[in-house]
Parts: C-alpha cells; structure tokens; sequence
C-alpha cells in the first residue's frame, strides 16, 4: 500500500480531547482566561476564577458524565463559580481604580501607535460599560456574544430557560446602548 | 403602546444576537414597521453591539501563558495543605512498576509526527506487550487477572482497582490509536481488544459492588463510564467495521475517559502512597 494512502487515513486518529490534568489545563488555559477576563474586568480576577475552574474540574471529575463537550463543562462550571462568589468590595474598588487610573494589566508597557491607543480606549470604555451589566446578564452576554456558544449551550451553562437567556440578553443589550451611547454619538452612528 | 412592545423582548434579542428564525423575523417586521420606538432602540442597540464586538482583550505574555500551569499547581498544593508532596506536574509522570506510562500517554503526540505505519507499529508492540504480558518477563502478565469469582480481600482490592484501570487505559489507548485500514492478525487484532474488554466488563461488575464507600465515587462513576465504552468495543462486529470503530473512539473522547483515569489514578497514588515511595520522574523532564 503506497504511503500517501496511509496518512489520508490519519485524521480519525487525531483525538480533540485532551488526556491528562496537564494537557487539558494546556488545551483550555487561554480560552477559560478570555472568559473569565470577560467575565471578571480585569487581569488579576481572571487568573484566579481562570484557576479555580482547573482546580474544580480536577476534583469534580466524576461529575463530568459526557453528555456534553469538555469545554462546555468547563463554561459551565466558570460561570457557577462567577455567580456564586461574592465579589469583594475591595475587588470592585480596585476594578474602578483599574479604570480611572488606566493602570495597564498589560505586562509591558510599549510605545503605541494612534491605533493601539484607540483600540486601548474602546476596549477600556466597553470594558466599563459590561460592568454596569448584572453578573447574571454579563454573563450571558459575553458567552453569547464573546464566546460564540448557542442560546441552548448558554442556557445550559447558567442553569436556566432558553427564554430567561433571552430576556438577560436583551436587559443586557439595552444598558449597554445606554452606557455606550456617548460612543455612538462620537462615531456619527444612529443614537 | 409600551405593554405591548414587552412581548417583542425575546424576538428583538434572537435578532440580535442572531437567533432569529424565519416565523419569528416575520412577527418582528410587523411590529417594527408599526413601532418607531422599537425600531430606534434595534438600530441603536445594533450598532452598540458592533462596538462591543470591535473590542480587543489584553494578551497577557507568552511568559505568563509559560508559568500559568506552574502556579496554578503551587495553588493547588497551598490549598491541599500539603506542601511536602512532590510536585504535581511530576505526579503525572509518575512510573508504574513495569513501565513508563507517560510515554505511553504521550504517545499519540509523536505518533503523529512520525508515519503512521511506524509510529503504530511500535505503539502496538507497547500495548501488545502490556495487554498479554511477554514471554521474557517474569512479572505476572495483566492478562492473567484472577477469576472474577473470587472473593476481593481487602487487601488486593486496591492492587486490582489499579490494575483494572491499568488495562482499561492500555485498551483504549490503542482503540483510539487504532486505524482500521490497517488492522491485521496478531495482538492488537479486534478479536483479541474483545476479550480484553469482556474480561474487564465483568471486573467492572466485581469492582463496582465491592466499592461501596463514600469516597470511592469517583472511581465508581468512571467504571461506569468505562462500562458503556467496554461493550461497544465487546459488541462491535467482526471484520472492522469501520464507522463503529469511529463511534467508539469518539465516544472515549467526549466523555474524556482517558483524562478520567488519569485524574483516578493520580487521586489514588495520592491517597494511598507515602510521598516518598512515590517514583517520579525527575521535573525537569516534565516540560510540556
Ligand atoms: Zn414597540
């Protein structure tokens, strides 16, 4: 048999999932950090809830029974434990000092262009307007609108109806056309 | 009238985060014809939504993506309160009594950088080996596992639970390896993965109604998970069939079987062995 004939049937062999503690942490470290960046504000608060979901995955194993996808478990499990914490006050003051004070979580601090500036000040204005959203809407919003699930893997991740989905994102959508409406107007863009 | 735009909430979200449906897009085009209101608050908040999708996050460096795995285990350890273990990450790598397993698990990842033919062939001579022992070992093959009559002492509960898992992983190691184009006579023949897994279904009954305590639910759960896996494997047909062999292999896939055992194992050397008769690998050569 030529040895072309051999690598077409390869790819069945590829296996998606990872098979060590090491190699899903690997697999999932930078997506899981983007959604809990989303979810949190800011860098130090995503490393945490970021490790937290490993350290729960890694004791709550048996609970994972495979019906779904290992990164939706994860998702899951990210937003149960947002939800579920009590953010401190002092977590939300220095968020705010993160944004007044334009602190850069940024590990260096390089000389930027006119347009990484302008994309640094949309983010940071954005960034402060999905924490005016509910912990409950912002994370629907962001795993709708920033992590691409669908409305059901959303529902599923929160533990709740496909319709209360809808209304948090759409209560979600709403305050941020208010918080961004100075944005639109700056733009020229319907406000 | 405001009442009545509430009932249009769900419809305007499925537009805008594109949900909306054909019977669902025609009701929210009447209304939106007739309500100026709606149809300004949809624009405005469309475009918002562009803005927010225009959005970049920060990047944090490739030398914090580097250490990330390295504190997150130091966490772990902290909060374990068991800062004389060894390190985790080594844990992993830590070697059974006749193999070095990580190889093993580390396998498929240079499988596929080698060609396929070569890079099976020595996998299956591996599994081969570890599934019906070797004619030049005297160490006691882990095909010949005591009838399943037999009453579980105690004390070998433990050893059979580790060797139950041992093979399960061996197995399905090279099921999912395994490329049905390919297959021919010899060890790692479907015939011979059958048996293999009838022998472990039933330890997987033994097992289960001997496991009874509380903190054994773990590996109860993930027998239970290997059960479904062992009879599709004992149930395929005869003669490789090859969109069967592909449901099983993705089906150790999605419910993560392999990382589940690892996670077992891992748990239990941590419950069972003394830190120091631990054999690890040094952590140098753990690097990922
Ligand atoms: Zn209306």
């Amino acid at each position: 048999m030529p040895l072309a004939e051999t690598l077409v049937a390869e790819p069945i062999q590829r296996r998606s999932e990872p098979s060590t503690f090491p190699a899903l942490v690997e697999q999932y470290k930078r997506p899981l950090y983007a959604l809990a960046y989303d979810l949190t504000g800011n860098h130090h608060d995503a490393e945490d809830l970021s490790q937290e979901v490993f350290i729960k995955a890694y004791r709550g194993m048996a609970d994972f029974r495979g019906e779904a996808q290992v990164y939706s478990w994860l998702y899951r499990i990210a937003v149960n434990t947002f939800l579920n914490k009590r953010r401190k006050k002092a977590l939300r003051f220095r968020q705010l000092w993160d944004d007044f004070s334009q602190a850069p979580h940024d590990a260096e601090r390089q000389p930027q262009t006119d347009q990484q500036a302008e994309a640094d000040v949309m983010r940071r204005h954005v960034e402060t307007a999905l924490q005016k959203l509910s912990p409950r809407e912002r994370s629907a919003f962001v795993l709708r609108h920033y992590q691409d699930l669908s409305l059901r893997e959303v529902a599923d991740a929160m533990d709740v109806a496909e319709g209360t989905v809808k209304s948090l994102l759409f209560r979600a959508a709403k305050k941020l056309r208010t918080a961004l409406a100075f944005y639109r107007e700056d733009l020229g863009l319907p406000s | 009238m405001k009442n009545d735009c509430q009932h249009y909430e769900a419809l305007i979200a499925d537009k805008l985060f594109g949900d909306l449906g054909p019977e669902g897009a025609q009701r929210l085009e009447t209304h939106l014809e007739a309500c100026p209101a709606c149809r300004a608050l949809v624009r405005e908040m469309e475009t918002t939504l562009q803005i927010t999708a225009a959005r970049t996050r920060p990047e944090p460096s490739p030398a914090y993506w580097g250490a990330y795995y390295e504190r997150l285990d130091a966490r772990m350890r902290r909060e374990e309160r068991r800062p004389d273990r060894a390190s985790r990450l080594a844990d992993w790598l830590r070697v059974p009594e006749r193999l070095n397993f990580s190889a093993l698990m580390l396998a498929p990842r240079w499988a596929y950088q080698l060609s396929g033919t070569v890079a099976l062939l020595a996998i299956g001579v591996l599994i081969g080996w570890l599934l019906f022992g070797s004619a030049s070992t005297d160490a006691p093959g882990i095909a010949e596992a005591p009838p399943v009559e037999t009453p579980v002492q105690a004390a070998s509960l433990e050893a059979r639970a580790d060797r139950y898992l041992e093979r399960s992983k061996v197995l399905l190691l090279g099921l999912v390896n395994m490329d049905p184009n390919e297959q021919g006579p010899g060890p790692l023949g479907l015939a011979s993965q059958q048996e293999v897994a009838r022998e472990l279904i039933d330890e997987s009954n033994a097992l289960k109604t001997t496991l009874t305590g509380d903190d054994e639910r773990l590996m109860r759960a993930l027998i239970e998970d290997l059960e479904v896996i062992l009879l599709q494997i004992a149930n395929l047909e005869a003669g490789y069939d090859l969109p069967a062999i592909e449901m099983v292999q993705r089906g150790v896939d999605r419910r993560a079987i392999l990382l589940k055992i690892n996670l077992t194992e891992m748990r239990r050397s941590d419950a069972a062995l003394q830190p120091a008769s631990v054999p690890v690998i040094h952590p140098d050569s753990s690097t990922f």
